[in-house]
């Protein structure tokens, strides 16, 4: 069963215009908040109630923005970080498309709890729609009133500026996005200094992702409480899971934290495509590691699947049925990490590239027995030796698929074909 | 002194705090392999190399990039280090290309002598290597970005030191890396090319051989050479360079890193402009005139002949009628023996440096008006002051890398800089805060503008400079025609303008003020430098510096190469010591200075000259006067190196040899004296200065057994300040500062007397002189490499005037004064004023000074198109 | 005295008989010059410089035969060709001075220098051991297949010379 926190009003198409969304109850928790509620006050309810980024890494919101120095003389910055790209993710598009209001008020909510008085928007270049919407409706913001200088006369400014992105999947990566926003090429940076104390102009900054943003208004109206009361022990709340791969009916699924993955899969997405037997589930984006069918009862939270062996990553599950080639998968999944790479560090740089060359080979069948050997090592050279997590991400699915399916990789070597495709008959590629 | 002790592989290694991991251990002697690290620039981590384990945090850091805390445990050395770091350097290697046969770096390349170090020797990849071609039907992968430098894509490694270089420390913009991933590739913007002042620095940091010169292509093996260190004698930075030679060949300079003066960049002048040591138009053997013709002949016929000759003139006209001028770029032990020559040997006291100056000057003003020169102050101080102002100097062109300095100041201090120049300058559009452009001549009155608004300032705190209430006042008070808008008509610069300039400067805790050659040669010269002197003690603190002309002026100045003192800058009352050391006679009073010269040529007082590496016939402002006179000469002695205008009225030349083929020591405009070593012996038949002096003085009569140049140093060095080195040997890495006392104690205010200029109605424009990019002096055109930079002179002309006269980008036009005329091809500079016109002075073929009267204060021109 | 005896009768008959045993063998002796016997497979001799199969030099003037050489017997100096390529444009053997070690060859990157069996090439004068390039490339069009087993046979690896089980 879906809990619609988020996406409640997704499904109306009037939803992005103002009319619709304040009659939905849209900007309440603005006014809320610059009435009632002071900056530190706010922290500690977002704090109490538990919520944790949504973008992938899951660290506590309300910690993130303790980080913030108070008594630095410098301005601080809060950036919405939309350039959603993991393979598989589509969770963002659905609230900036569907109830961008809800994404604004979320970053006037967090704007606010930080001090800072210029937001930044990063939207990924292809989201058209998105951007759209969006710029839409922070000028419909500003035309009501709950932007621009002394809001609703409490004396608080605040001002968002939308930059769209060039295409490149380094860019949700914070320190990347924060140089693509100064108008430098997206390359990541080193950390420490942490953006939170030097970030954006070396000034204190803050990156959330759309759907923590877009959880804020709920966690204010409805109270730190009752927001804790949703999902697990350590995971609160909800997330929208966008299922992808060999199912009846993929798409984006809100759910409480602690659904079963089974039930998701089986049950709201339909199950598998023609009912074959499932063959591998990738529980959270690309970047995370492969889970086999035996883990399908694993519950989704952020414990819970790290005790199964992977992560919960960005939400994304990607269902594979038997027949899948998994040294496929994990050459496409090599070139677009070899393609995304900013370049900055060799390792990434080069590895990323050499493994997907690797793997290319295998797959064509020109592969030698060594290459296993030489791809896990490729992947420990990289792996905690980059400047940014790209570089661990794109080992992921190299060792996982390794260590879970090592005798696909060995008949691909041994043979020269795939044996997925020898067993079911496939026309070869 | 250290603060705190880390531990490194088990030793103890001293840190001072805020220094990273790796300038700790690199300090204490612990080799950590490094790419993309350079100590002058920001760490970025980028090549992944310095990994090292640090305990306690859980993934390997980056020794160039983690600051060092007390109590660290570093290991370099440990298993998880080693194998991440083969790793690095098989990720590098996997795709970088086997060219090191034909690689011009291959014994210098760091790649190559890391992985010999740390690297595995087999390889595991099978796949092919990723290439960018440039050509299809070449096998070599060669693109040549720039007029002088050539990439080679595959080999790069990606470590961004050439555009951090470019972008960091030039603050120019001709370099970038494009793409991501694998695919980044270092070019410059679309449509452009690499051609900024100081781009050669990315070659010799270019760890691998993707960035190489054409000076160096495949010319040499560096192993095969023998590396000289000398000083660059092109301007007064005097950075310190190494010639690189084989055979008796130079094949290129780089930079020998010197933290007090050029941190390890040199500009492109520097770099390629040994190149006129090998210039097949040096003059080879000496030469006479023999009816009306310059013909070759050897060292015993030249030398009889100057001997007959002499000895003529000297029985008629004494000792004065004899005049020696010296060129600023020679060392200073051939300056002290050419003025020791002439004052003791030849018995005449004429002697002069200076050719820009037009204005006669009595012995008596000369002295007085010494009083305000430079302050004691090093590029360090630049680096330290909050607010540099840059009064009259094309700083970029003409001390590059004190206008490195600048940009240094401006990144990691956020110094303000303020730029007061007749022109716009390329320091303006990359550095500066506020640039004002005053029309020339009238600087002193912008600055006494200037001193007027900062005093009317609110914020001015009379207490905090040293004058008193009424001293302000009445400075003021005269003051008042140059003031406010009554100034602004006079410089045409707005109101609102000085006053900006003004604001920064009344909030400055710090100011450098450093004045360069449009101050030399400003009408009111010697007025601009009594109002510099002023605003300095209108400033809570601030130093001035008057840039030199050339590369060794500090040292002609200070060792006697002028009429009115002695050398050590002593004055004419301490004659006797110099007698004494001498063992003879020099002349009573003091000589005359260069117009003097001149004009006592003219009146035939003169008649015998010893024109060591100088051309007043191209360089002093009036060239067709100099002409004559010089034509006037009974004798005229010229020692140079090239076939120069002055050169060719000569009755009698002798070859010189050049910066590199002569030992020496020289002055940069710090005052400190370096040592230069003799990197080729002389070629062809040419003579290093000392050896030509003593030679001279030998055929004249009196020896000095002193024909090397550490001879000459010897007796020089009494001369210099206690404690200072004697011999060569013992001048280390940071010179010595040959310095007076603090000679600027804040004097009594100057007033100023300003006359505009009379406007002529035929000629209406205004005429600047300046270098061309990549060029500086006269010595620059005989590069090859640096005339592809610019090859042909120009006539810089405003883009509301070429509108008027119909002229666009190349178009011939005709530049005329009372005096002459030049023709150029124009070209049309942004934001240039109107009624000005810029002639580059580098170029034989274009004269400047024939368009120059020397009774005129500001020159002017008229413009017209062929 | 029958030491003596001794001597007379067995050891100067066996002496004599050896004598005459080998008077009547045929001789090793090689009536050089008009009978050479062929050198060694590894018989140092005078070098040549190789070329490619499309008749371009293989040198390209790296100096590494230059900076093994422990005589000091090789001089060069590099210029560029019109496509860019590097190539010696002067390139000199003191054959006097050279020890023939070989280390020249073992150090060579191209495959561009090799010792060759010719031993002939006494002269009277000094200057006439200078070997220029002129005389050390081998000559084009060949006469005899060169003797040498190359492992590049072309300036770079292009898809068309590439071996077969290296294509994907």
């Amino acid at each position: 069963m879906e809990t619609k926190l988020l996406t409640q009003h997704v499904g109306d198409p009037q939803q992005h215009t103002m009319e619709r969304a304040i009659e939905h109850g849209a900007y309440q928790a603005w006014q809320k908040v610059l009435k009632e509620i002071a900056p530190a006050d706010l922290i500690q309810i977002v704090k109490d109630s538990g919520l944790r980024g949504r973008g992938g890494a899951g660290f506590p919101t309300g910690l993130k923005w303790s980080f913030v120095p108070k008594d630095s003389l410098k301005s601080k910055y809060l950036c919405c970080n939309a350039d959603e790209s993991e393979p598989g993710t589509c969770k963002d598009r659905v609230l900036l498309e569907g109830d961008p209001h809800a994404v604004v008020e979320g970053m006037m909510i967090a704007s606010y709890a930080i001090g800072c008085h210029t937001a930044f928007f990063y939207i990924r270049g292809e989201y058209d729609i998105g951007q759209v919407r969006m710029s839409k409706a922070i000028a419909d913001a500003y035309a009501k009133g709950f932007l621009g200088k002394n809001i609703l006369g409490s004396g608080y400014d605040l001002d968002i500026v939308v930059h769209r992105g060039g295409g490149a999947y380094i860019c949700g990566e914070e320190t990347a996005l924060l140089s693509s926003l100064e108008g430098d090429k997206g390359l990541a940076r080193l950390k420490p200094p942490f953006p939170a104390v030097e970030g954006l102009y070396r000034c204190p900054t803050i990156i959330n992702n759309v759907e923590t943003l877009a959880n804020l208004p709920h966690i204010v109206v409805k109270g730190a409480q009752w927001f804790a009361s949703l999902g697990t022990e350590k995971s609160k709340g909800t997330r929208i899971f966008s299922v992808s791969g060999h199912v009846k009916n993929p798409g984006n699924y809100e759910l409480e934290l602690g659904y079963s993955l089974r039930d998701l899969v089986y049950g709201l997405a339909g199950g598998i495509l023609d009912d074959r037997p499932l063959k591998a589930i990738i529980p959270g984006g690309s970047s995370t590691p492969v889970l086999l069918p035996d883990k399908i009862d694993t519950k989704l939270d952020f414990e819970s699947v790290a005790a199964a062996g992977s992560m919960l990553g960005s939400g994304a599950v990607i269902v594979m049925h038997e027949e899948t080639c998994i040294v496929w998968v994990a050459e496409i999944l090599a070139h677009f990490y070899m393609h995304e790479s900013c370049g900055k560090c060799t390792p990434c740089r080069q590895g990323t590239g050499w493994i997907y060359e690797i793997l290319r080979r295998i797959e064509a069948g020109y592969g030698k027995m060594e290459d296993i050997d030489t791809l896990l090592d490729i992947a420990d050279n990289i792996e905690g030796n980059t400047i940014c997590p790209l570089g661990d991400a794109a080992v992921v699915p190299v060792i996982s698929t390794i260590k879970l399916f090592r005798d696909e990789y060995v008949y691909h070597i041994e043979h020269g074909k795939c044996k997925v495709h020898s067993q079911f008959k496939l026309r070869t590629k | 002194m250290s603060d705190f002790n880390i531990t490194v592989n088990g030793r103890q290694v001293p840190v001072i705090k805020g220094q990273t991991v790796l300038q700790a251990s690199l300090a204490a002697g612990i080799d950590i392999p490094v790419f993309c690290w350079h100590p002058q620039l920001v760490p970025v981590g980028a090549c992944r190399i310095c990994l090292v384990e640090i305990e306690k945090l859980p993934k390997l850091q980056v020794a160039c990039a983690t600051i060092a805390s007390e109590g660290m445990i570093v290991h370099t050395d440990s298993p998880k280090t080693i194998k991440v770091r083969q790793g690095v350097l098989e990720f590098i290697l996997a795709h970088h290309p086997l060219d090191c046969p034909t690689c011009d770096k291959g014994g210098e390349c760091d790649l190559q002598n890391l992985t010999f170090k740390y690297g595995l020797d087999y390889s595991r990849q099978h796949e092919p290597k990723h290439r960018v071609i440039v050509d299809a039907n070449s096998t070599f992968d060669d693109l040549q970005i720039g007029p002088e430098i050539i990439r080679n894509q595959n080999r790069c490694i990606h470590c961004y030191r050439c555009t951090r270089i470019v972008d960091e420390i030039a603050f120019e913009d001709d370099l970038g890396a494009y793409q991501r991933s694998y695919h980044t590739e270092i070019l410059p913007p679309p449509g452009r090319e690499i051609r900024n002042l100081y781009s050669g620095n990315i070659v010799e940091y270019c760890p691998v051989g993707a960035l190489t010169n054409d000076d160096w292509r495949y010319k040499v093996r560096v192993w095969l050479t023998k590396q000289t260190s000398v000083i660059c004698p092109h301007c007064p930075d005097g950075c310190n360079m190494k010639l690189w030679n084989f055979h008796n060949k130079l094949f290129r300079a780089t930079s020998r890193a010197n933290e007090n003066i050029d941190n390890g960049f040199i500009c492109d002048i520097g770099r390629y402009g040994y190149q006129y040591v090998a210039s097949p138009d040096r003059i080879k053997r000496p030469m006479v005139r023999r009816s009306g013709e310059l013909v070759e002949t050897s060292w015993e016929e030249a030398l009889s002949l100057i001997r007959k000759q002499t000895d003529d003139i000297k029985s008629k006209l004494s000792g004065s009628g004899f005049f020696g001028f010296i060129g600023d770029i020679r060392t200073n032990e051939e300056i002290y023996a050419f003025q020791r020559l002439l004052r003791r040997v030849i018995g005449s006291n004429n002697i002069d440096h200076r050719f820009h100056r037009r204005r006669r000057l009595t012995p008596g003003e000369e002295v007085s008006s010494r009083g305000i020169e430079s302050d004691n102050a090093e590029f360090k101080d630049i680096e330290n002051a909050d607010v540099i102002v840059v009064l009259g100097s094309d700083l970029h062109s003409e001390n590059p890398i004190t206008s490195l300095r600048v940009k240094r100041a401006v990144k990691r201090h956020n110094a303000k800089v303020i730029l007061l120049n007749p022109l716009p300058t390329p320091l303006g559009k990359r550095a500066a805060t506020l640039e004002v452009i005053y029309k020339q001549g009238t600087a002193a009155v912008l600055l006494h503008g200037l001193i007027d608004a900062v005093v009317d300032l609110e914020r001015f705190d009379p207490s905090a400079i040293k004058l008193s209430a009424a001293e302000i006042s009445d400075f003021r008070k005269a003051n008042a025609a140059y003031a406010g808008v009554r100034g602004s008509e006079i410089t045409g610069v707005d109101v609102t303008l000085v006053a900006r300039v003004a604001e920064i400067l009344a909030a400055a805790q710090n100011v450098f003020i450093l004045a360069g050659s449009y101050v030399e040669r400003d009408p009111l010269r010697d007025s601009l430098h009594l109002a510099v002197a002023n605003l300095q003690s209108f400033c809570k603190s601030a130093r001035k510096i008057f840039l030199p002309p050339d590369s060794n002026s500090v040292g002609a100045a200070f060792f006697g190469a002028e009429p009115t003192v002695l050398p050590g800058r002593q004055s004419w009352g301490k004659k006797a010591i110099y007698e004494d050391l001498w063992h003879g006679p020099i002349p009573d009073a003091p000589g005359k200075d260069t117009i003097g010269i001149l004009e006592a040529i003219d009146e035939d007082e003169i008649e015998c000259g010893l024109v060591f590496n100088a051309d007043p016939v191209r360089l002093f402002p009036d060239g067709e006067y100099v002409r004559s006179v010089m034509e006037k000469l009974k004798l005229l002695v010229v020692i140079d190196s090239f076939m120069t205008d002055t050169a060719r009225l000569a009755d009698v030349i002798l070859p010189l040899s050049t910066f590199a083929e002569i030992e020496g020591t020289r002055v940069n405009w710090e005052k400190r004296m370096q040592y230069s070593q003799r990197a080729i012996p002389p070629l062809h038949e040419s003579k290093p200065g000392c050896e030509i002096i003593e030679l001279l003085a030998d055929r004249l009569g009196v020896k000095f057994n002193q024909s090397k140049p550490s001879d000459v140093y010897q007796e020089m060095a009494r001369f210099f300040p206690t404690g200072a080195p004697t011999t060569y040997a013992a001048i280390g890495r940071d010179g010595f500062l040959i310095r007076s006392a603090e000679t600027n104690k804040p004097g009594k205010l100057a007033y100023l007397r300003f006359v505009a200029p009379a406007i002529d109605t035929e000629y209406r424009f205004i005429l600047l002189v300046g270098n061309a990019d990549h060029h500086r002096g006269t010595l620059t055109e005989r590069n090859e490499i640096l005339m592809k930079f610019t090859g042909e002179p120009f006539v810089g002309i405003s883009e509301a005037d070429a509108t008027d006269l119909a002229v666009s980008d190349g178009d011939l036009v005709k530049v005329e004064s009372k005096y002459g005329r030049v023709v150029g091809k124009a070209m049309i500079l942004r934001d240039f004023p109107s009624k000005r016109v810029l002639l580059p002075e580098n170029f034989g073929e274009m004269s400047t000074n024939i368009l120059m009267g020397r009774q005129d204060k500001i020159d002017m021109i008229k413009l017209a198109k062929m | 005295m029958f030491r003596v005896l001794k001597q007379i009768f067995v050891a100067i008959p066996i002496g004599m008989f050896t004598v005459l045993k080998q008077a009547f063998r045929k001789p090793v002796t090689i009536q050089y010059p008009f009978e050479k016997e062929p050198m060694m497979p590894r018989y140092r001799g005078l070098h040549f410089l190789e070329r490619y199969e499309d008749g371009s030099e293989r040198c390209v003037c790296c100096g590494l035969c230059a900076a093994s050489c422990p005589a000091d017997a090789i001089y060069m100096e590099p210029a560029e060709t019109e496509k860019g390529e590097r190539y010696a444009k002067i390139y000199e053997i003191n054959e006097l001075r050279c020890i023939f070690c070989g280390f020249c060859e073992e150090a060579c990157p191209e495959e561009a220098i090799f010792l060759g069996k010719e031993y002939e090439f006494a002269d009277s004068q000094r200057d006439k051991f200078i070997y220029t390039k002129e005389d050390l490339l081998v000559k084009w069009p060949r006469e005899i297949p060169s003797p040498v087993k190359f492992i590049r046979k072309d300036r770079r690896v292009t898809w068309e010379n590439l071996p077969e089980e290296q294509k994907q």
